[in-house]
């Protein structure tokens, strides 16, 4: 986004938060939907906000966005709620799930529409359109967008005031491996012009690649929030080892404090060590004379740190 | 206000649904009228002239459809979610749709009153009709845009409560066709009131005790589309979305 950058990304230094979510609880009858939740994304990076499907992502970015009201707690953008935004498009930019559009009604007409309801020249319609690349298929109806267009769509839509936010709910939905590029590129483009990003996404791979922070939340509630190096290497991966001689370097490993050492699934001459370092197996196989043929670690996917922390659970929405 | 009603309105003109309801409503009032002026030999008086002119007050149930179309149509296609992401301040949002509707009814009935006149009008006079005073004909033309204009609010009203474009229009329907000239044939006094009743003395047609005169009927129509319009915000401000 060339327009502004400078000049938001010296603003977002004198506003700490931008988005925060605070003591936010939303019922739907018996069901909790978003269970005591509180976070906040900050601006100039990229926020991911992940869960299993039906954890609450959704719920909680619509009650940011003013369109459920929370049972409880408090959603705020730039200090209030959004029902109280006096020009909210300027502010926060949004990209929902589901259907959003008219299918009768064109693309350039329906982002006309929305400049139209914000009081933005009509010339930002052209300028978003050629952002999202759309500006060959404006004149076309949306019902025949393939739903990469229609998500293009809707960030040209949440992009049209000039935001200092973007709220994304799965905007990777739809998009083929080129158009999920090219969202990472977008997103990190956001961010590094001073927006506050946040991202909700099952598509945790490409998350990996995307964002800065990770808030991930599982039946409504918190369980992990931080960095992603915070994240993946706070749940602790075993150290592999291979050698011929598995049973002598299991007890002599075994005989440490804490350690464990299972036979692995790897294949015949394999152990995964919980409880010890690299240089602890390292240097209990060479006291005990026992080779190794091969030592490391995997690093965390935060594909496995997600699952390890929701429980594993993808059912349902 | 100003703003977002301007954005209603193109938003009920990029659609086919405004058009196709136009001119439908366009079609009917002419083939009516064309038929009968062609079939009719003679409209010797004025209040027969009237009366044919007063079809177009027919297109006061197009709009009444358009209106349930465009407010539960919010619903249908999720449009809901970014017109009050644009406007959190539900109640302006829904008022802002409603006045929108009305204007754009109102629209619709002057232009098919001016076309029908512009067909009508000239081809009355070659046929020697008594044709009526420049004030009465106004009273009809006029009569009917604003029926077409407050009926049309009154199907926003009634969409965006109901939020079911199938319900809403097939309830529009049942109420103008069944309950309420049920309801006005067992209950004395009530037919002056319904949609119906409102309407053919909105245009002036009818005259008498038993029919309200145009500026009170328009002013009964408007309580009951503005009650919808209340109700409907009332709703949408505390519903999630």
């Amino acid at each position: 986004m060339p327009r502004g950058g400078e000049a938001r990304a010296g603003r977002a230094a004198s506003v700490p938060w931008v988005l925060e979510v605070r003591d936010l609880t939303k019922r739907f009858g018996l069901n909790v939907a978003v269970d005591g939740l509180s976070f906040k994304a900050s601006p100039g990076r990229v926020l991911g906000f992940l869960g299993p499907n039906g954890a609450g992502k959704t719920t909680t970015l619509r009650t940011l966005l003013g369109l459920t009201l929370p049972t409880s707690g408090t959603a705020m953008v730039d200090s209030r709620p959004y029902r109280e935004l006096e020009d909210p498009v300027k502010v926060v930019g949004a990209v929902l799930e589901g259907p959003q559009f008219h299918p009768g009604r064109t693309g350039r007409n329906h982002l006309r529409v929305q400049a139209a309801a914000a009081g933005l020249p009509a010339t930002r319609v052209d300028e978003m359109l050629r952002l999202v690349e759309l500006n060959g298929a404006g004149n076309r109806r949306v019902k025949g967008y393939s739903l990469g267009m229609r998500q293009r769509l809707s960030l040209a839509g949440a992009l049209l005031g000039d935001p200092r936010a973007l709220v994304l709910d799965e905007p990777a939905n739809g998009l083929d491996p080129q158009g999920i590029r090219w969202l990472r590129d977008f997103l990190r483009a956001q961010a590094r012009d001073g927006r506050t990003v946040l991202v909700s996404s099952h598509v945790l791979a490409e998350m990996a690649q995307t964002v800065d922070e990770v808030v991930v939340i599982s039946r409504g509630k918190l369980v992990a929030q931080g960095s992603l190096d915070e994240l993946t290497h706070g749940v602790e991966a075993p150290v592999w080892v291979r050698s011929p001689e598995p049973e002598r370097l299991r007890a002599a490993l075994a005989a440490r404090e804490n350690v464990q050492a299972e036979p692995g699934e790897a294949g015949a001459g394999w152990l995964a060590v919980r409880g010890a370092s690299l240089e602890d197996v390292g240097t209990t196989a060479a006291e005990n004379g026992i080779p190794v043929f091969e030592l490391y670690r995997p690093r965390q996917s935060l594909e496995s740190v997600f699952l390890e922390l929701t429980g594993g659970t993808e059912a349902g929405r | 206000m100003t703003r977002l009603v301007g954005a209603e309105l193109l938003k009920l003109r990029t659609t086919r649904t405004f058009w196709a309801l136009s001119g439908s409503a366009l079609a009917l009032v002419l083939l009516i009228v064309v038929l009968t002026v062609a079939i009719e030999d003679a409209f010797g008086a004025e209040h027969d002239v009237i009366e044919l002119l007063s079809t177009v007050g027919l297109c006061g149930l197009l709009t009444l459809v358009l209106g349930a179309v465009v407010g539960a149509g919010e619903y249908r296609h999720g449009t809901i979610a970014w017109m009050l992401l644009v406007t959190p301040q539900r109640l302006r949002a829904v008022g802002a749709q409603v006045l929108a509707c009305a204007l754009g009814g109102l629209a619709i009935g002057l232009g098919i009153g001016l076309i029908t006149a512009a067909i009508a009008l000239p081809w009355l006079a070659a046929k020697d009709a008594a044709m009526p005073a420049a004030g009465d004909l106004l009273q009809v033309f006029l009569g009917s845009a604003v029926y077409a204009g407050l009926a049309a609010a009154f199907g926003v009203g009634l969409g965006a409560l109901l939020r079911n474009q199938v319900a809403a229009v097939v309830i529009v329907l049942v109420l103008i066709l069944v309950v309420e000239p049920t309801l006005a044939a067992l209950i004395d006094g009530y037919g002056p009131f319904t949609l119906t009743g409102l309407g053919t003395a909105m245009t002036g047609v009818e005259e008498g005790s038993d029919v309200l005169a145009p500026g009170t009927a328009a002013l009964v129509w408007a309580l009951y589309a503005t009650v919808l319009a209340v109700l409907a915000a009332i709703r949408t401000a505390r519903r999630d979305i």
